[in-house]
Order: structure tokens, then sequence, then C-alpha cells
């Protein structure tokens, strides 16, 4: 079979605006990565960015309410891995911040429940962008490929 | 979500059947968390044996149930697979979690205490 890496890969994906759709996106990130022969580890934390991402467009775009769309495409080639999240929701500006999860970890009183999102995926990728473009908000997060 | 669980001793362990500890499951995995604590439960291990992925929902729903704790007691995590391993570090959870390879060392750990 041959890899994905030697030819360029466009993939869309369009989800509602339901939780319970989101592994969906999760599976199909998970599979094309694993075609790269990225390692287990890596395929995780892209999944896992990606969903985080879908997550953020349905909780707070679009408030958990269903009947949205949610687009994803995923694109592919020998040097990068590319995954635009659009959404036609509200704007979402603290994604435009830089996010620092900062707390004490001998402190349990503390400890946040929320908000780790933006942590991994900033954590997880090299480039990440938001902004609206006709009218729909677009985070595009890339994964460079190094050989 | 099915989460088996059976009572070793003082410890409740429990073990999520379900691949996916996310944002479309969290809430019901974190009902049930607080059900057993408010029960009285206050040594509990998680088995993630089973568990393939979790998000920062899913994890937050696991920060959230050692809180519910009030400080006495503890909730251990054991067989978390790698990967999952990774959302611990990259989120710096795995310094507020013993994560502990089997259950049987999870469950004698907590027998200690």
């Amino acid at each position: 079979m041959e890899s994905l890496s030697k030819q360029d890969v466009s993939i869309s994906i369009r989800v509602d605006s339901r939780l319970d759709q989101v592994h969906m996106v999760g599976y199909a990130v998970h599979g094309i990565c694993s075609q790269l022969g990225l390692g287990d580890i890596v395929v995780y934390q892209i999944e896992l960015a990606v969903v985080e991402a879908v997550n953020n467009a349905i909780k707070h775009a679009y408030g958990s309410v269903a009947g949205h769309p949610v687009e994803v495409v995923i694109s592919a080639n020998e040097k990068r891995l590319q995954f635009e999240i659009c959404d036609e929701g509200e704007t979402l500006h603290f994604l435009q911040k830089k996010t620092d999860l900062d707390f004490d970890p001998q402190n349990k009183t503390n400890l946040p429940e929320g908000g780790m999102g933006l942590h991994i995926i900033a954590q997880v990728m090299d480039d990440v962008n938001y902004f609206v473009r006709d009218g729909r908000n677009c985070l595009v997060l890339c994964k460079h490929l190094s050989k | 979500m099915r989460i088996d669980e059976v009572k070793i001793g003082a410890v409740l362990v429990v073990k999520p059947m379900d691949k996916r500890i996310d944002a479309s499951s969290a809430t019901t995995f974190k009902s049930k968390m607080a059900d057993w604590i408010q029960g009285g439960e206050r040594r509990i291990v998680l088995n993630l044996a089973e568990v393939d992925f979790i998000d920062s929902t899913g994890l937050g729903a696991i920060v959230s149930s050692l809180k519910g704790m009030g400080g006495e007691g503890d909730l251990v995590i054991c067989n978390p697979r790698e990967t999952v391993m990774s959302l611990f570090r990259l989120t710096r959870m795995n310094r507020v979690f013993q994560i502990l390879p089997s259950e049987e060392e999870a469950v004698a750990s907590l027998s200690k205490t």
C-alpha cells in the first residue's frame, strides 16, 4: 500500500454541531495521521488537538446548540499536515490569545477542570491561526513533518 | 457509558469500558463518579486499561472527581496507555495524580493509607 506521504491529500468532513459527532472527526484524523507513519503518541496528540478545536466550535461558537455545520478540511503532504476547522457561529476572539496553563499541582482545590484545550492545541501544533473568512470562523492548525 | 466497579477491601476500583472519555461522555462519567464519592467512597482506583482516548473535557471530569473528594482519601489512576499518558503530561496532570502501571499496585497504594 502506497504511503500517503508520497502524495498530496485533501479531505473535507462536515459534522453537525453535536458533541456526539466529534469522534468521527477524530477517527478520520487518526486514520490519516497513521497512514503518514507518525508514531502513536504523535497521532494521538494531533487527533486530540483537532478534537479540542471542534469541541470549541460546538461549545463556544454555537453555544452547544445542534443544527449548525462544522467543517474540517484536512490537507496533507510530505512536509506538513494542516487542519482547517470552520464554523458559522460566534467569533471567538479568545482563540487569538496565547494561553498558559498555570496551576499548582499540589493545591488540589484550585486545579483547572476546563480551559485546557487551547493549551493542548498550542503544545501540539507548530502554527495556529484564527481568522474570519467569508463570514466563517476558521481555526487553522499546522503540524510540520520532519523527514 | 458503562463503568465496571469492584470493591477490594476499602478501595473502589472503577473501570470505564468505553474507548473514549470525551466531551460527549464526560458528563455521564463525572456524574457516576460523583455518586460514588457522595456515597462515601474516598479510596478510588480509576483503571484506564480499556480507554483509548481522553480529551480535555474528559480529563476535566477526572480532575473534578478528585476535587469532589474534598482532600480526603485519593483517586489513583492505573493502566493508562502511553498515548493517554501523554495527555496527562501535556497538561501537567501527571504531577497531580498518582499514576501506576497496574491495578494491583494502585489498590496496594491506597490500602496503605
